[in-house]
């Protein structure tokens, strides 16, 4: 179940990889014993290339790997569940009185797909990018 | 002479950390977070700075002003919640069933809405708040940290182009985690040990882009850590974030002042100088005595 991309997914690790790519010119990474370029892999995630196809679904499996997220239908939804089983609390030092998210509540924006959910994913996308990818 | 800091470190309770969702934190407001991080940040500073704290009801408009008038430090720090173009302190007042802090230092507001990158407008509101004299211009020369959110997008540049030399503060919303059972109170060590380690850095004479980007990898230490300690997303999340829109505005070179050590040499002529005055007072003396016994013997 976890191993099927949706566009959802794939909208999301474009995003994504295309930041990491800006933020690493010149960067290659390995598929199969094939070494590409990252804008390489872009340009056939784009496109929605077999490579790319390819690639998406190996990113997708080893950041859920990484996080340890349950395999659910898509990237939100696996992090969702994730969260919920968390034992902390997100603050923020926000004028005037602060702001406190349980996971519970950081669970439904991610749901719902929410600005913030959408965001937290897409940040948390970004921190094991290049671990998995450097892995 | 070692450098000159001003500390403002508010506390009030403003929202509450420890509930049915986590009942074993340390802390029981979120404010008391802060407070903690900042009292370590002075504690370490006490050996090697002259320190001067505002803290608890203390950090009043007036009293910063005034501290930042009579102390002239080199460094300022102000750890407490904060909008693009302010931070807060004392005095607090009720605010819908909250308790909300007063605007202590600011600058004008910005063309249009400040708005989160992190967050949707409707859920944080427009993050200027109304500035009708402004005090930003009161760091000339300073190198200024600023620990709380957003303060990055206006009043931080703000400040620097009011004169101080570098500001270091967030792009964006400045977020930490509390771990709800001691097992997991590492995460608040996380926090503490960036925020305080990059002043720490500054204490070291380090320039403020080397400070900066010491915290930038220290983010990634602890990103790879908390993966390895439970892969707490909402800890990762944050330490991501914070990473992300840690910023400094101004003179990346920028140091705190070495301390003047008198070496040997300045000794010596310290001593040499002060040897001579007082010999040529005595001759000076001796002088006026003797002009004073002529006058008496010529009466």
């Amino acid at each position: 179940m976890g191993d099927e991309l949706t566009e959802e997914d794939m909208e999301l690790l474009i995003e994504v990889f295309s930041e990491w790519a800006r933020e690493n010119p010149g960067a290659t990474v390995i598929i199969d014993g094939v070494e590409y370029s990252a804008s390489q892999l872009l340009t056939a995630m784009i496109g929605r290339t077999e490579l790319g196809i390819r690639f998406a679904q190996k990113l997708k499996s080893g950041l859920l790997d990484f996080f340890e997220a349950p395999s659910q239908s898509s990237i939100y939804d696996s992090i969702a569940a994730k969260v919920v089983t968390q034992r902390s609390m997100l603050l923020a030092f926000l004028y005037p009185q602060g702001l406190v998210y349980t996971n519970e509540q950081v669970a439904d924006e991610i749901a719902s797909r929410s600005d913030f959910g959408k965001n937290y994913v897409k940040v948390l996308m970004k921190a094991g990018l290049s671990r998995v990818i450097s892995s | 002479m070692s450098s000159k800091v001003l500390v403002v470190q508010p506390l009030w309770h403003d929202m509450p950390v420890r509930g049915w969702a986590c009942p074993n934190t340390r802390f029981e407001w979120q404010m008391e977070y802060m407070y903690w991080i900042i009292g370590e940040l002075i504690n370490r500073s006490g050996g090697s700075m002259h320190v001067e704290v505002l803290e608890g009801d203390q950090p009043t408009r007036a009293n910063i002003e005034s501290k930042l008038q009579s102390l002239h430090p080199q460094a300022y720090v102000h750890g407490s919640h904060m909008a693009c173009n302010a931070a807060t302190g004392s005095p607090y007042e009720p605010y819908y069933g909250f308790i909300r802090p007063s605007v202590v230092v600011c600058s004008p507001r910005g063309e249009g809405a400040c708005y989160s990158n992190t967050l949707p407008w409707w859920q944080t509101g427009d993050l200027y708040v109304d500035c009708p004299s402004p005090n930003h211009t009161l760091f000339n020369g300073m190198i200024v940290y600023l620990v709380g959110c957003i303060a990055g997008r206006k009043l931080a540049p703000d400040m620097v182009n009011a004169g101080a030399k570098a500001v270091i503060a967030q792009g964006d919303l400045l977020w930490m985690t509390i771990g709800c059972d001691q097992n997991t109170w590492w995460r608040e060590e996380a926090f503490l040990d960036v925020w305080v380690g990059i002043f720490d850095r500054l204490r070291e004479h380090k320039t403020v882009g080397e400070a900066v980007q010491w915290g930038k990898d220290r983010y990634d230490y602890w990103i790879d850590y908390a993966k390895q300690h439970g892969n707490d997303t909402n800890t990762i999340f944050a330490l991501q974030t914070d990473k992300d829109y840690l910023t400094l505005y101004g003179d990346e070179t920028a140091t705190l002042p070495t301390p003047i050590i008198p070496t040997d040499w300045t000794l010596f002529a310290l001593l040499a100088a002060g040897g001579g005055i007082l010999l040529l007072s005595l001759a000076l003396s001796k002088k006026r005595k003797r002009k004073m016994e002529e006058e008496v013997v010529g009466a």
